[in-house]
């Protein structure tokens, strides 16, 4: 027997052809058509017809005007844009940190294995599962001044009646609760599904080693969770710069411009005061303030954020 | 002296069906301890119950004679090494060595100290600033070690440790963790699949079979004496061939043609049983064709370079039998090889419950176990 017969030397590997790239490279764009298409009509276009517009005296008809930065120079000298940008920020800052941390806390309080759990996980996330506008009209009852749950409340304890959305002190405070409570829902899942997603050995390895509860949370949950939150502060941020629907049903940007945020401000002048114009302008000024923040949330979060 | 004592341990995980029966045991100080057996028969959770990670539903549990049931994990002085190590993605070796250690009232130096000392022993004192994901698998277990060692507990569980490594890794830390063990004196429970790691680790060990222990001892005797033909069957690669056969009085037919004196012609009452008959595959051998008890049909050869493994069949394509042959031994399909069976080698197994009945090398061990010892 002559085994040695059998061993070949591995034939070396033949080199690569370049052809075929061009044809890979078309069909790579081929792939992307269908997302390219949907992109371009509904986000793309829309975008640079703005920045186009903004650059124009315009009303809905269309642009009739050049005006190159005339727009912008009014509306950042108008009282009107700045307590605008006064009441974004500031219902930005009541609603993002205050829901978050209720998110948190709610998924913190239902990730454990206990019987009957679902009911109040179902419970924490429904208002995910509810429309703007009909969270908004639950609201705006319980915030009636006559028959309101919290004028009721208030008259109870022996406290004066304060009208929620009519007084210029109190009506951005009340639509940033409403918001926080509708935007709790979906913070509360999306936390939630991250803390179900960190490894039960870490917390075993913990339990074994015998650290508190504080130092579990801070040591192991939180920075596990950091990516979530990361996600989560960033949706919510862009998110909150976007708020609407509650704030044309319950206030209308009033009273005396106190809850007329940037967004309402826009919807305002296009459609109220025919001006496209300058709601192009503002609606460019939000686009870059926000896409700013979200640039510095990534440069700034990426050095806190572990992702495994 | 007893260090850990499980008596009468249950557990049950929907309170209807027992995933654990009814294990006792007792560990001696600076034992180390195998918990072997199929996946899903329960290992896992009789460590975890010892470790204080699931409640015990039904027996006790004693460390230093102190009952231990209701003890919170790190009240009860041990450490734990996970399957997947279960390291801090976010923290580095350093850190995650020394984890939890606060907790003891250790100092700062003291702990640096500790960790210093393990990361040497281990390997690891060059990465002791590096992210777990930036190192390798073996280098992850180490890690994982070390983080039991530093705690300086006396005793250490640790479940599978090595599965996720690859063959030659595994070897190479089957004897470090052995030889730390010894070198610290530590009780360790250790919690495997693995047979070939159960016998090279184990002072004794443990077979769980479905949540039963089956047979608890030191490996060689239970290589040896196998309690039943589970642990015939489990413990040894290639498995103990373990083939009804024919019993009378006088022989044990193994086939038509090939048929064996019974050597349990003195016990008349188990001699006339329903019998399993065990041999293990090196116990078959090749004989000159005048001495030989069968001539069979080879199915399959394996050769591993010094030793060979041949499948082959006596009448019954069903059954197929493994003989092990030291060197290479370079058969073709359907080659008529002549057999011998070493007699004093065989087990008998009771086909009605499993339960040994009979073994030629009662008591002592065999040829080949003596020579292992020396
Ligand atoms: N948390 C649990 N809940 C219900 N059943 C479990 C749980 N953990 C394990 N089991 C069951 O208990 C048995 C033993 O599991 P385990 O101890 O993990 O086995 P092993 O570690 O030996 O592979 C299995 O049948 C498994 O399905
Ligand atoms: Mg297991």
């Amino acid at each position: 027997m002559n085994d040695s017969r059998d061993l070949q030397p591995v034939p070396p590997q033949e080199s690569r052809r370049p052809k075929r790239n061009l044809f890979a490279f078309l069909e790579g764009w081929l792939y992307l058509l269908p997302s390219i298409i949907l992109f371009g009509v509904f986000v793309f276009y829309p975008m640079f017809r703005t920045i186009y517009l903004s650059f124009f005296l315009a009303d809905q008809m269309g642009p009739f005007e050049f005006v190159g930065l005339e727009n912008y120079q009014y509306i950042l000298s108008s009282d009107s844009f700045q307590s605008s940008v006064k009441a974004t920020i500031l219902f930005v800052l009541y609603t993002v940190p205050a829901g978050i941390l209720l998110a948190l806390f709610l998924a913190l309080l239902t990730n454990e294995k206990i019987k009957g759990i679902g009911i109040f996980r179902t419970l924490f996330s429904s208002t995910m599962g509810m429309s703007v506008a009909a969270s908004s009209v639950i609201w705006m009852f319980m915030y009636n001044p006559s028959i309101g749950v919290f004028s009721r409340i208030a008259e109870w304890l022996g406290f004066p009646a304060i009208q929620w959305l009519q007084d210029p002190d109190y009506a951005l405070l009340a639509v940033s609760l409403s918001t926080v409570w509708m935007n709790a829902g979906f913070a509360y899942l999306i936390i939630l599904g991250g803390l179900q997603n960190i490894d039960t050995h870490l917390y075993e390895n913990a339990k074994v080693a015998g650290v508190s509860y504080l130092y579990q949370l801070r040591r192991i949950t939180l920075p596990m969770l950091s990516p979530t939150l990361f996600f989560i502060v960033t949706v919510s941020f862009i998110n909150s710069f976007q708020t609407f629907g509650q704030i044309d049903i319950l206030t209308k940007g009033g009273p005396v411009e106190s809850t007329n945020v940037i967004v309402y401000s826009i919807y305002k002048d296009a459609f109220i005061n025919n001006d496209v114009g300058s709601a192009s302008a503002q609606a460019v000024i939000l686009f870059f303030c926000v896409l700013l923040l979200t640039a510095l949330q990534f440069k700034l979060g990426e050095r806190k954020v572990h992702y495994q | 002296m007893t260090h850990v004592e499980l008596a009468g341990l249950k557990k049950s995980y929907d309170g209807k069906k027992n995933v654990i029966e009814q294990v006792d045991l007792q560990l001696q100080q600076g034992e180390f301890f195998v918990l072997v057996g199929p996946s899903g028969c329960g290992k896992s959770t009789i460590l975890r119950m010892i470790a204080g990670l699931e409640p015990i539903t039904d027996g006790e549990l004693f460390v230093n004679g102190k009952r231990m049931n209701d003890a919170p994990p790190n009240k009860r002085d041990l450490s734990m090494v996970f399957q997947n190590y279960a390291l801090y993605p976010h923290l580095n070796v350093e850190q995650n060595i020394t984890f939890g250690l606060h907790t003891k009232k250790i100092s700062r130096e003291e702990q640096r100290r500790r960790c210093l000392e393990a990361a040497e022993m281990l390997g690891l004192a060059d990465y002791l600033r590096r992210k777990p994901r930036e190192l390798s698998g073996g280098q992850r277990q180490r890690v994982a070690l070390a983080r039991a060692i530093v705690t300086q507990a006396p005793l250490c569980l640790m479940d599978e440790p090595l599965s996720n490594l690859d063959a030659k890794l595994r070897t190479r830390m089957r004897s470090e963790i052995r030889q730390i063990q010894r070198k610290l004196g530590i009780t360790m429970i250790y919690v495997t699949h693995d047979q070939t790691e159960a016998m090279t680790m184990a002072d004794r060990m443990m077979i769980l079979h479905e949540g039963e222990a089956m047979q608890i001892g030191k490996p060689l005797n239970i290589y040896n004496h196998p309690a039943n033909t589970f642990v015939a069957s489990f413990i040894g690669s290639p498995a103990m061939n373990v083939m009804e056969a024919d019993v009378s009085p006088s022989e044990i037919g193994l086939s038509p043609h090939c048929t064996l004196p019974n050597p349990m012609k003195g016990n008349v009452k188990a001699a006339s049983k329903n019998v399993q008959v065990g041999i293990r595959p090196e116990h078959i051998l090749f004989s000159a064709p005048e001495q030989a008890d069968a001539v069979v049909e080879v199915v399959n050869t394996e050769v591993l370079g010094t030793e060979t493994l041949i499948t082959f069949i006596l009448d019954n394509a069903k059954d197929q039998w493994i003989a092990r042959w030291n060197g290479q031994w370079q058969f073709s399909v359907g080659d008529r090889i002549p057999i011998r069976f070493d007699l004093d080698a065989i087990h008998l197994f009771s086909k009605d419950n499993g339960r040994i009945l009979w073994a030629a090398n009662d008591g002592q061990p065999n040829q080949t176990a003596r020579e292992v010892l020396r």
